[in-house]
């Protein structure tokens, strides 16, 4: 079985017809995690035994002949979703003894569809950073270079998934956490619209930005996926339901704030490769202005900070968890400029102005609806994936590094990270299409596409 | 942008320019005590530094023309659910995960002293 090659639809093909078994298929994909993990540090916790009796549970329902849409299929879960009776983290000291009672929503959804799982992987602590650099429990190196971070925060999803640890993962992004290590590590993940999957049982981080998406090998798996975990769920009171306009003929912006003449030189050049086979399959593709997207780092960082220095304060000690001095510095760095910007005398210069100013990034991508753009192509991150200890001592710049990916959080709408050309020295990098409330069809339709038009997408790195 | 002058580990002085100085030092104590963050003199000191390049960059903000009118909600419409009773979790999975447990209850430290 050369589970390189193996998507979650086409393994769900061969199990199906049984050229392999969930059994087979799963410990291929164990005795990769084995082989890598000495290297990658991309698990947490790795859930050997009962991935091994769910894979014989699969085997059996598919020799009965059932039908489950994801029957059989190895994949892995970021350390933020409750697993009961699994270790659950969030990447940080304060969980690391944390078993939860109940399983989140999403776990629930994917048990029942038949997948198995492999194992919680590797993150920054409580989804704080950009490079996995700032998880309790080490880094997660990139695969195609070791020396170079795998992204984050779900640095670990990304990075296993590219070396064939699981056929996909489930992570979650807040500003940028699914886009950028799928980018960095050159696997396809989507950010849902904000609202459509149920965050029951996901350690929260920051909550009017959170959302719960997918990582997969290709976008036709990221709809296979999708259709499973945004089921409804009456226990998420902020799950909404809504409808996406499927139009004939797709108007692609290219929004110009996004192109920064500092961008990396490679980076530009993968994007003007990916605009142009945009272009060649036949849409039409023109510059638009999201005037307010220059100020998304700002208005990301105050309003994520206020949120998670409230979700944050849970943390005591004394229902579970340990107490608060086990926060990192990131944690604590940010549950402090958080804390300050809701603090009297200083919530209407930060907390509250960032929250205008959220509502006029939101409103840049409705004007940009009437004057008839469904999608926006962009990139991913202004460079390459950096080195390890790079960025670390110098926060600010780890923040600046999101600066393409927060907007689609701000705005609540779905975003798709798409691997494209690779750098000279064959680093992957991404490009995102980020779409309307609710246009997900449209993005994964759009990634299915370029997918068939390229071959990036199948690039695996040499371990 | 701040300059930074340093005069030893235990002696960090920031000079914000044109003006702006976003935080001072004894605010970091105020916040910490908010946030109940127990942080040493180190870490003060280094999150004061931090956290005092940080609001300067996002003065930047102050440039953004708003209207005193805009929306402040940052979701779209959502129903919460009826508010009917269910089964949660039994006494026993509530603690499961507590540290220090009397007679089925969570035991705390004293709020109030005699």
């Amino acid at each position: 079985m050369d589970i390189d090659k193996l998507t979650v639809k086409t393994a769900l093909e061969k199990l199906r017809k049984k050229e392999f078994s969930s059994v087979e298929l799963t410990k291929e994909s164990l005795s990769r995690i084995k082989e890598f993990e000495s290297k990658i540090n991309a698990f947490i916790t790795i859930t050997e035994d009962q991935a091994l009796r769910d894979a014989q549970r699969a085997d059996d329902l598919i020799s009965q002949g059932s039908y489950l849409p994801l029957l059989g299929i190895p994949y892995t879960l970021k350390d933020v979703f409750n697993t009961k009776g699994i270790k659950t983290t969030a990447g940080s000291k304060v969980l690391e003894d944390f078993i939860p009672p109940y399983d989140s929503t999403v776990y629930r959804l994917l048990s029942e569809s038949g997948a198995v799982l492999l194992g919680k992987t590797n993150c920054d602590a409580f989804g704080h950073g950009s490079s996995t650099e700032n998880s309790d429990f080490g880094v997660t190196r990139n695969p195609w270079d070791l020396e170079r971070v795998a992204g984050g925060s779900s640095g670990g999803s990304a990075a296993s998934l590219v070396y064939g640890g699981g056929l996909f993962s489930i992570a979650e992004d807040t500003g940028g956490s699914i886009r950028q290590p799928a980018s960095f590590c050159g696997v396809t993940g989507l950010k849902p619209t904000y609202g459509l999957v149920s965050r029951y049982g996901c350690i929260a981080y920051a909550s009017s930005l959170d959302t719960v998406g997918p990582m997969g090998l290709e976008s036709a798996d990221l709809e296979i996926i999708m259709k499973v975990i945004s089921d409804k769920d009456s226990l998420d009171a902020s799950q909404i339901e809504g409808n996406s306009i499927n139009r004939e003929k797709i108007k692609i912006g290219i929004p110009k704030e996004f192109f920064d003449a500092a961008n990396d030189s490679e980076i530009s050049r993968s994007l003007e490769e990916t605009i142009k086979t945009f272009k060649d399959l036949g849409y039409d593709v023109q510059e638009v202005s999201l005037p307010h997207a220059k100020y998304a780092i700002e208005c990301y960082y105050i309003i994520a900070s206020s949120e998670t220095s409230s979700n944050l304060a849970r943390y005591d000690g004394i229902r579970f968890g340990k107490t608060r001095e086990n926060f990192n510095d990131e944690n604590k760095r940010r549950i402090m400029l958080g804390t300050f910007a809701l603090s009297a005398g200083y919530a209407d210069k930060y907390y509250y102005k960032a929250t205008k100013v959220r509502q006029l990034i939101k409103k840049d991508f409705e004007n940009a609806r009437e004057k008839g753009f469904d999608v926006f192509i962009a990139p991913v991150t202004p460079t390459l994936p950096f080195k390890i200890g790079e960025k670390f001592t110098d926060p600010l710049q780890m923040y600046l590094a999101d600066v393409y990916t927060v907007s689609a959080n701000l705005a609540g709408i779905p975003a798709l990270s798409l691997p494209s050309r690779p750098s000279t020295r064959s680093i992957p990098i991404g490009f995102q299409l980020m779409g309307h409330h609710f246009s997900e069809d449209t993005l994964l339709n759009l990634g299915k596409k370029y997918q068939e038009a390229t071959n990036w997408h199948k690039r695996r790195p040499q371990l | 942008m701040l300059v930074k002058v340093c005069n030893g580990p235990s002696a960090v002085v920031y000079f914000g320019v044109m003006g702006k100085q976003s935080l001072i030092k004894d605010e970091v104590l105020h916040i910490a005590g908010l946030a109940n963050l127990p942080l040493s003199d180190v870490e003060i000191d280094k999150f004061f530094i931090d956290l005092s390049l940080i609001l300067d960059y996002f003065e930047r903000l102050g440039e953004v023309p708003v209207s005193k009118d805009l929306d402040l909600s940052v979701t779209s419409e959502y129903k919460p659910r009826e508010d009917q009773p269910v089964l949660s979790l039994n006494q026993e999975e509530a603690l499961s995960n507590a540290k220090s447990v009397h007679n089925g209850l969570l035991e705390v430290e004293a709020i109030f002293k005699e």
